[in-house]
């Protein structure tokens, strides 16, 4: 392919274009026979060194999309050394520390070997991450903070013009976005917010195996997108941790829409904590398989030691994944 | 009676490649197939139309990297040869096919009527400068050519203000060097909009840029007009965002017009077709490997094998691509009659494209345009092409609004170019970036030596900014020289850096380098200071 071209949106634009690449050479008829001189290897140009390491305090924090934060950092000088030093009978390991300053929470991960970190996120919130040392004795202590970075709030804003000539009702909005050609259904599918690792199998079995409520969930969800009668759908989860949320979602697609498409496109916003909320209630993670651990690292982030919720999602711990930062996230691989 | 507008927007791009240190080499063909597939067929169209006396107005983003090799006197040398060979080829080829091949016979007249065209348009109409065509073009009113950050550096993932803010500063430059005046607009590259850049398109009095739909659609607050009306940021710039059911139209491969059977096919070329090794070895590569060479037998003919293809017969697509550009006018103007209804006002629709989709891959898209111009010109009075700076003069009042950080890449947002196979680019890229706003705040007068040092710093590290690198290792064509290529501008820079810092300067190797990175040779480094100024 002699150039490239991003041929691709977000929007619904074909998943395949007819000009993308397409291996040819099987199919056409070059005469290869013996008289044909094979041309040598040549001679491969991997471009010129660049440093493996620089020698400054650096922490940076950037966004991939609404769900996915990326961090990398160089250390000057080895921490441990000087603690060593302070604290000759503590044993400290590195670990990051997620701060989600919209919520004020925050939680910590393994960062034993790495130099950056992929983080699942919320969307429309603004974190920071630290880096830093814990230890029992000690506890933590910080070493750098990276900048600070908000996710795109990934659908539709609830802010309405306040100037008058550019108010518009939940109706004639909806209107809007239909000519605009915004296809809910595109922009958002439940696998796409919380993905999962393994064969096609492995992932039916997986959302198969989820709670009732999660199965109840994803039923509302699909109602709403369908127009449904979602009032009374909310009702059917009753659990006394989601009832404040529900309440939540109740006003605001009653606010915005009769037929439950702005509601809809509200969820992308609301969705991952609703999905942590029933899962925790659920006690359905373990943290044992790189999918739980998936998906505690993707939960974990309201469920830290300075939350008040159960211990069990509380803390990814270290494993051979997390000793490769990054390299196993399922929604990374394709 | 008029009823909306229309503005067709082009973006026309490719990396600086240019390899002095070889005498042939391989990905300089990027750009000499799209001059002589995409942009002279455009030139050509665009000079016919205005010939017939068909008004038309056209949004063009040239970007400063093709505008620094279409002036490259190295570049051109070589595209002139590259062009002799093919005409050469064309005179064989029309020879060949009447004895042997009678039903390729009259493509083969086509290549050489193009390819002598080709020729006469880039050494005689301009002197082997193709921009000139262009300028002239936007100086008469027919386009409205918009720039692009410097080097399609991807701002959202850059590490400072100044970084940046040189994108677009160095960009404006170049683009006053090219084309004699400011730039109006921007195409910011990949569409990729993060929360507050529009502050250095405002510092350069940039008046608008392009964004994907849902930079309006999930901004805040909501947009009462959705797509078909500009918004302004918090920093007065106008934001136009792309009409995706324009878009679908000529992209989709289902129902976009370039997969239609009449059509070139594009994986049948004859580099690979020739059955004769001693014929067709002139016009390969040293190599002597099969590739494409820009002769094209065969049509798109439907859904079948690549050798089950039927011959080309270029006036039948000459006659669909006007039936083509007849169903996209029906279709915008059906679209802006019912649009104007509902929002009270003409209805801007705005279509953006690569331009090298025209000609390129889609080989009768030139013709397309032209058709398309002419028939708006002449067969109806409903929609008018306009520019979006032509907008914002008949409605100078819109929607204030804080459009949504996004890009146009898959997903809408920045992961193709930041993932798993990208990551490792922007501690380096970002450290680079730091550095270089250290030495110009550090060296903020400097002239012999010193001066040519920094100067190249800024140019390698506008290289290695380069959004395309990422996307090529993304989508896995072509990765070595992507990889390559970052690699050389984050080993040059920093061995400049250090050099600086030591101040121990190898000139011999500065010139070397200087050779070889000849982009903007009117940059002043200064413009990485925290004010940006160079004076």
């Amino acid at each position: 392919m002699p150039f490239f071209f991003d041929l691709s949106s977000t929007f619904p634009l074909a998943t395949r274009s007819p000009f993308e690449p397409v291996v040819v050479k099987d199919e056409v008829p070059v005469d290869l026979n013996s008289a044909t001189e094979v041309p040598a290897e040549p001679i491969i140009d991997t471009g010129l060194p660049i440093p493996s390491h620089y020698d400054i305090d650096v922490m940076r924090l950037l966004v991939q999309d609404p769900f996915h934060l990326y961090v990398y950092w160089q250390l000057k000088d080895n921490p441990f050394e000087r603690l060593k030093r302070l604290f000759p009978t503590s044993e400290f390991h590195t670990v990051l520390k997620l701060i989600d300053e919209t919520t004020n929470i925050a939680v910590f991960f393994d960062a034993a070997f790495g130099r950056d970190y992929w983080f699942s996120v919320f969307p429309d919130r603004t974190y920071k991450v630290e880096i830093g040392l814990r230890s029992e004795a000690q506890g933590y202590i910080k070493l750098m903070t990276s900048n600070a970075v908000t996710t795109p709030r990934g659908t539709i804003s609830d802010q309405e013009d306040t100037d008058t000539q550019y108010q518009i009702s939940a109706d004639e909005y909806v209107e809007v976005l239909r000519e605009s050609h915004l296809v809910p259904e595109r922009a958002f599918t439940p696998q796409g917010i919380l993905p999962v690792a393994g064969t096609p199998e492995q992932q039916t079995a997986f959302w198969e195996a989820m709670p009732d409520s999660f199965q109840h969930l994803m039923s509302i969800i699909a109602d709403v997108q369908a127009g449904r009668d979602y009032e009374k759908l909310w009702e059917k989860l009753s659990q006394a941790e989601l009832t404040s949320l529900v309440h939540e979602f109740l006003s605001i697609i009653n606010r915005m829409s009769s037929d439950g498409e702005l509601g809809y496109m509200l969820l992308l916003r609301h969705l991952p904590e609703l999905l942590r909320r029933t899962l925790s209630a659920e006690g359905a993670i373990e943290v044992s398989g790189p999918m739980s651990l998936y998906l505690a690292e993707r939960l974990g982030i309201a469920a830290s030691e300075m939350s008040t919720l159960p211990s069990q999602v509380n803390f990814v711990s270290s494993s051979e994944q997390n000793a490769k930062p990054g390299k196993w996230l399922p929604s990374m691989n394709n | 009676m008029e009823t909306g507008y229309l503005s067709l927007v082009l973006h026309a791009h490719l990396p600086f490649v240019r390899h002095p240190e070889y005498p042939d080499f391989l990905e300089e063909d990027w750009l000499y197939e799209a001059i002589s597939e995409t942009y002279i067929p455009l030139l050509v169209a665009f000079q016919t139309l205005r010939n017939e006396g068909v008004k038309f107005r056209l949004t063009m983003s040239m970007t400063p990297p093709l505008c620094e090799m279409l002036a490259d006197s190295l570049l051109q040398e070589r595209y002139s040869h590259h062009l002799d060979k093919l005409c050469e080829l064309a005179e064989k080829e029309v020879e060949r096919t009447r004895n042997e091949a009678m039903n390729f016979h009259s493509a083969a007249l086509m290549y050489q009527r193009h390819f002598n065209e080709c020729r006469e348009v880039f050494e005689h109409q301009y002197n082997r400068n193709i921009i000139r065509g262009f300028k002239e073009l936007q100086d008469e009113g027919y386009l409205e050519i918009i720039t692009c950050g410097a080097t399609h550096g991807f701002l959202p993932l850059m590490s400072s203000d100044e970084a940046k803010r040189a994108q677009i500063q160095i960009a404006k430059t170049n683009y006053i060097k090219h084309f004699g005046r400011a730039p109006r607009g921007i195409w910011l590259a990949e569409c990729a909009f993060g929360l507050g850049d529009d502050r250095f398109l405002k510092e350069a009095e940039i008046q608008f840029f392009i964004s994907d739909a849902h930079a309006i659609l999930y901004g805040s607050p909501r947009p009462k007009r959705g797509i078909y009306a500009p918004v302004i940021t918090p920093q007065g710039v106008g934001v136009f965002a792309r009409d995706t059911e324009t878009s679908e139209q000529v992209w989709s491969s289902e129902t976009g017009y370039p997969g239609d059977p009449m059509y070139r096919e594009f994986y049948r070329d004859l580099g690979y077709d020739s059955q004769d090794e001693e014929y067709i070895k002139p016009y390969l590569h040293d190599d002597g490997v099969r590739r494409n060479i820009g002769y094209k037998y065969h049509r798109i003919t439907g859904k079948v094998d690549l050798h089950q293809k039927e011959p080309y017969v270029p006036e039948w697509a000459s006659e669909r691509a006007a039936s083509h550009a007849g169903n996209f006018m029906e279709n915008r103007r059906a679209q802006a009659g019912y649009l104007q209804e509902k929002l009270g006002r003409h209805p801007l629709i705005l279509a953006p494209y690569d331009a090298e989709l025209f000609g390129h891959w889609w080989f009768e898209g030139p013709q397309f345009l032209y058709y398309l111009f002419k028939k708006l010109h002449f067969d109806q009075s409903e929609i008018r092409t306009i520019s979006p700076v032509d907008y914002l003069e008949i409605y100078p009042d819109n929607q204030n609004q804080i459009p949504s950080a996004s890009s146009w890449g898959a997903e809408g947002y920045n992961r193709v170019w930041i993932n798993h196979q990208t990551d490792w680019m922007y501690v380096h890229q970002n450290i680079a970036e730091q550095r270089m706003v250290e030495l110009a705040t550090r060296f903020r007068y400097s002239n012999g030596l010193l001066l040519r040092v920094l100067n190249q710093a800024a140019r390698e590290l506008l290289l290695a900014q380069s959004s395309d690198w990422a996307f090529i290792i993304t989508t896995g064509t072509m990765v070595q020289y992507a990889v390559k290529r970052f690699k050389d501008h984050i080993h040059r820079f920093t061995k400049l850096y250090e050099m600086v810092l030591a101040e121990n300067i190898d000139e011999a190797w500065l010139a070397e380098v200087e050779s070889k990175d000849t982009i903007f040779q009117e940059i002043d480094y200064r413009v990485y200071t925290a004010s940006g100024t160079s004076s």
